[in-house]
């Protein structure tokens, strides 16, 4: 699904010149779940903002479902961000002035779904989430955990091929962290690929690969033991 | 549709989550609407709207140059008008028409009104139309013919209540009757507003000689023939003329042809220049709305850039952003709409009826739309352009740092701080522009207000009379009715002096006399020197506070068989004697066979103009110079110029209740002199208190917004130490700098700016260092508060919470 050759990311200019990212080069198959971690700046996030097409300014080449993306100029990049991707963010991201059912909506309306049918999709999430209790409300009434939910509940409502994880459980308590992680991971079940960004081992063993990055490059990748994996996902 | 109503909506209620921000930009928006429509409005009657005439533009007025006073508009004798028109080929037709002021009476009461008269053709030439009945023709002006009369809107309305019979009623002017025969539009007047009646001429050219010169031309061009055309063509026929008049129109030297509105707004140069003034103030407050509303929406937008990445990354295009950010701009900008034609609607209401009558407009200040949409596009444009700039910035820059960046402070904020920074430097800069054009007007009213006039206007009544000759044929009857009615006057308690003159200074009438010393009565009689001519009544002087140098005032020994004596202002008397009290020196005045003996010398006084150097003032007593219409003058009591006004309109109805009286505080009569000053403080001043205002809030905002900013790094500053006064200095101390940029900018563009005014200053200098010193104080002072309630909060950052969000 997802081919990167040689993806390369620097900042700064002159003496100031970094590599955020060096000679990234990663396959990674449709329905797969993979979790990338290291340490602080290693450049796990920027990789991931290149993988959504929120970051253009890269060197390589990266195929989404064999479209040359680097080919691509970035309006037909958010084209194809809209059609394959969705995003679940650590700070939540949800937009302040709208309800939880007008968030939802928002990816719907983006992609010029007719009214009728964006409705009818917002109740279901909102059924299949079991949040229709709190469809009215605004983000600052919900707790980190229910925020979240809503997060993930956003990031699938436009079906994506592809949902990309930033930290996902990184404001939440323990408990809150696994209901979301159950909930990728059924999502990753019914077809989803997903990629996450994450501190944790216990988020990681939800996963089937983790790769891991230290100073911009990849250090090295492991295939999680399917018998770690938590019971009741 | 469906989405459009969606960001509408989403629109609102960002919009009411923010009230701060949304008023601030609706005020500022509906500030700049409201000063801009309402200064067009209140001007375009005077300026712009198009005359009430068909095809104007073709309409002009003629006047002879006169060599000695300088004058370029001259009237004619009706004989000249029949020889020019006869002569000239330039014109389709030449009218002519003349004022005064008339006795009208009947059943509604005695009034004063002015009535202009005017050729049968005048009417047609102008191309008026009548609201009821017909206008003059030609057929009403022969001699002979019945009295009509054509009544003014205004005066229909108010005196004869509307009344649609009004048309085929008599009514009299100055006992004599005339048969309304029409009613003009609401929009008609000719010459100026207080006009209030027309009728014609009828002249009987056997009887008027070709000296009597008090018609005023008014001709429509033919097509294809230009002004200057047409007034090469003139000055050739009085040439030719010259020759065989050399007494009238070889006493001229030249011809002015004017276009219309010009030759009837006799204020036209200040009106124009006051409204090149205040278009430039207007548009600095505009600017400066502009300014701040720009800043305003980016620093908002900079806020909102978390938001907006978010929005990109669920999939949001370009057009689609940008249609959000519109809809948001559209509604503050017609919430700034709607406030500022309520204020403009509220302002032109409360300055209408405040503006001089006696300033030639066309209709009345009433809020124009075209204003407003030129004003509402400009403006509205603003919050849109600015609106739209994080649409577009966010499709280029980095949304996984926008998104951790948000509200922070990454390389976006510092890039929108610096623009922001720029933007109050700009706004300070033009709110000294405005505040110190301001000063430099209210300086110049003080200086205009402390001008010593020559007679004191604050404690004098004046009322203009005039007993139709109808009823008061001889000099002797006359002189009975002024006598009844002063004594009536003077027994009235509050009255301290009463008497009378023919002109009053100010008054806009500047009668002319030539007259010569006898050493200098050898000298050609057209270049004798002129003086302002006085016909007044004894205590005149006393009852206007004029200070009598030497020798006596008028009294009842100077009758009219007495011998011929004259009272000369100081001036002519240190002009033409040197010094000297010339007390029983004689001159010649021209026209008058008799020498006439120096009795006294008073001041000067300001007759001409407010500000003009005046021309020597020359007395003769009112029995040797008789006068039908005479100014009473009454000195009162401080203070009590208002309340006797009716009491004295009853006295004179008393002595005859034919002879209409409206008093008339002399302060008003100088008020109508000094309105450029006095209005142009007030408005420059009004323009500079929105404009400081405005420069705070800009300020303020960009003050209060790098304070959100650097809300972790004033964080870690108080972790590090930092006390509470080292914060606030930071952030006052950036208030002030800014300040102090804007200022010293801002000064030396007013020193150009002043220049540009200094038609309009008074006493005053273009570069006076106090205004500019107290415009610089007033300015950093407003900077050091906007930028001191930002810094309070700067102090009130609790680290550990701040540290632990971030």
């Amino acid at each position: 699904m997802i081919s990167l050759r040689n993806i390369e990311k620097v900042v700064g200019e002159g003496a100031a010149r970094t590599f955020v990212l060096r000679r990234i080069t990663l396959d990674i198959r449709e329905g797969e779940f993979v979790t990338i971690m290291g340490p602080s700046g290693a450049g796990k996030s920027t990789l991931l903002g290149i993988l959504g097409m929120l970051d253009h300014d890269w060197t390589g080449e990266y195929y989404l479902l064999g479209q040359p993306v680097h080919a691509l100029k970035p309006k037909q990049r958010m084209e194809l961000n809209r059609q394959y991707i969705g995003f679940v963010f650590q700070q939540y991201h949800l937009l302040d002035t709208l309800t939880v059912a007008e968030n939802l909506e928002i990816p719907l309306s983006y992609r010029n779904v007719p009214r009728k049918e964006r409705e009818a999709r917002v109740a279901d999430i909102l059924d299949r989430f079991q949040i229709v209790g709190k469809k009215d409300l605004y983000p600052s009434q919900l707790s980190g955990g229910q925020q979240q939910l809503v997060g993930v509940a956003r990031a699938v409502i436009a079906n994506p091929k592809l949902i990309l994880a930033d930290e996902p459980t990184g404001n939440l308590h323990s408990q809150q962290a696994r209901e979301i992680m159950q909930l990728f991971k059924r999502l990753n079940q019914e077809g989803t690929t997903i990629v996450q960004v994450t501190h944790s081992e216990e988020n990681a063993s939800y996963g089937d690969r983790i790769i891991h990055l230290k100073d911009g490059w990849i250090e090295g990748e492991e295939v999680v033991e399917k018998t770690k994996v938590t019971a009741g996902a | 549709m469906d989405s459009l109503l969606q960001d509408l909506r989403y629109a609102l209620r960002t919009l009411r989550r923010a009230p701060g921000y949304t008023i601030a930009v609706v005020l500022t928006l509906a500030l700049g609407i409201a000063a801009n429509t309402t200064v067009f409005s209140v001007l375009n009657p005077y300026l712009l709207r198009p005359l009430p005439y068909a095809h104007a533009d073709r309409l002009v007025q003629i006047g002879q140059i006169d060599p000695v006073s300088g004058w370029d508009g001259a009237r004619f004798s009706i004989q000249q008008l029949d020889d020019w028109r006869a002569r000239t080929r330039a014109f389709e037709d030449v009218g002519a028409y003349h004022y005064g002021n008339r006795n009208l009476t009947g059943e509604e009461g005695a009034e004063r009104v002015m009535v202009g008269y005017v050729t049968g053709n005048l009417f047609p030439l102008l191309g008026a139309r009548p609201a009821l009945g017909r206008t003059i023709l030609p057929s009403d002006d022969e001699p002979g013919a019945a009295g009509v009369v054509v009544l003014d809107h205004g005066l229909w309305v108010r005196r004869y209540g509307g009344d649609p019979g009004i048309v085929g009623r008599t009514i009299r002017i100055d006992g004599e009757p005339f048969t309304v025969v029409g009613v003009m539009e609401p929009d008609f007047n000719f010459p100026w507003n207080e006009v209030r009646m027309w009728v014609p001429m009828r002249l009987d050219r056997t009887r008027e000689a070709r000296t009597d010169m008090y018609h005023i031309p008014v001709g429509r061009l033919r097509d294809g023939w230009t002004r200057e055309r047409a007034r090469q063509e003139l000055a050739g026929i009085q040439r030719e003329l010259a020759t065989v008049y050399p007494d009238v129109e070889g006493r001229f030297a030249g011809v002015s042809v004017k276009p219309l509105r010009e030759a009837l707004n006799f204020r036209y140069d200040v009106v124009r220049n006051g409204f090149i003034i205040l278009l430039a103030a207007v548009g600095a407050v505009l600017l400066i709305a502009c300014v701040n509303v720009a800043g305003l929406v980016l620093a908002r937008s900079l806020s909102r850039s978390r938001e907006i990445a978010v929005r990109m990354a669920l999939g949001a295009g370009r057009g689609r952003l940008a249609r959000q950010m519109l809809a948001e701009s559209a509604v503050l900008a017609l919430a700034g709409g709607v406030v500022g034609v309520w204020l403009a609607w509220f302002a032109i209401g409360a300055i209408g009826p405040r503006l001089p009558e006696s300033l030639y407009r066309v209709g009345t200040a009433t809020l124009d739309g075209r204003v407003l949409l030129f004003s509402a596009a400009l403006t509205l444009v603003t919050p849109i352009l600015f609106g739209l700039s994080p649409a577009f910035a966010a499709t280029r820059a980095n949304l996984a740092s926008s998104m951790k960046e948000g509200g922070r402070g990454g390389s976006a904020a510092r890039g929108t701080t610096r623009g922001r920074r720029v933007l109050v430097i700009a706004q300070v800069a033009l709110a000294v522009v405005l505040v110190a054009s301001a000063g430099l007007m209210v300086r110049s009213f003080a200086a205009v207000s402390r001008l010593d006039l020559g007679f004191d206007a604050e404690r004098l009544l004046t009322v203009e009379v005039a007993p139709p000759a109808a009823d008061y044929p001889t000099v002797e009857e006359t002189e009975q009715f002024f006598q009844r009615a002063t004594d009536a006057i003077a027994a009235l308690p509050g009255v301290r002096a009463v008497s009378a003159t023919a002109w009053l200074p100010l008054n806009h009438e500047n009668p002319l006399f030539q007259f010569a010393t006898p050493t200098g009565a050898g000298a050609p009689v057209e270049e004798w020197p002129t003086a302002i001519r006085g016909s007044i009544a004894p205590g005149y002087f006393e009852a206007m506070g004029i200070r009598l140098v030497a020798g006596r005032d008028f009294g009842p020994m100077d009758g009219p068989d007495a011998p011929r004596v004259a009272i000369v202002s100081r001036s002519l008397a240190e002009r033409h004697w040197s010094g000297d009290v010339p007390i029983g020196e004689t001159v010649l005045l021209r026209g008058v066979d008799d020498p006439v003996t120096i009795v006294g010398v008073v001041e000067d006084v300001r007759h001409e103009g407010i500000v003009e150097a005046s021309r020597p003032q020359l007395y003769l007593p009112v029995t040797q110079s008789p006068a039908q219409r005479r100014f009473l003058v009454v000195a009162v009591e401080a203070g009590a110029s208002v309340t006797l006004a009716r009491a004295v309109r009853d006295a004179i109805a008393a002595v005859d209740p034919n002879v209409p009286a409206t008093p008339r505080p002399m302060s008003e009569i100088v008020r109508e002199n000094d309105f450029q000053w006095r209005i142009g403080s007030v408005v420059l001043g009004a323009f500079g208190g929105v404009a400081i205002l405005l420069a705070a809030l800009g300020l303020y905002g960009l003050m209060a917004y790098n304070v959100a900013r650097r809300h972790r790094e004033m964080g870690i500053r108080m972790a590090l130490g930092a006390t509470a006064a080292q914060l606030r200095r930071l952030v006052i101390g950036e208030g002030v700098r800014l300040t102090g940029v804007g200022l010293a900018i801002g000064v030396v563009l007013s020193l150009g700016v002043a220049r540009l005014i200094s038609s309009m200053l008074y006493g005053v200098r273009p570069s006076d260092p106090l205004t500019l010193l107290v415009v610089s104080v007033i300015l950093a002072a407003v900077g050091a508060i906007a930028s001191y309630l930002p810094s309070i909060r700067a102090t009130r950052v609790d680290p550990q919470v701040t540290l632990r969000t971030e």
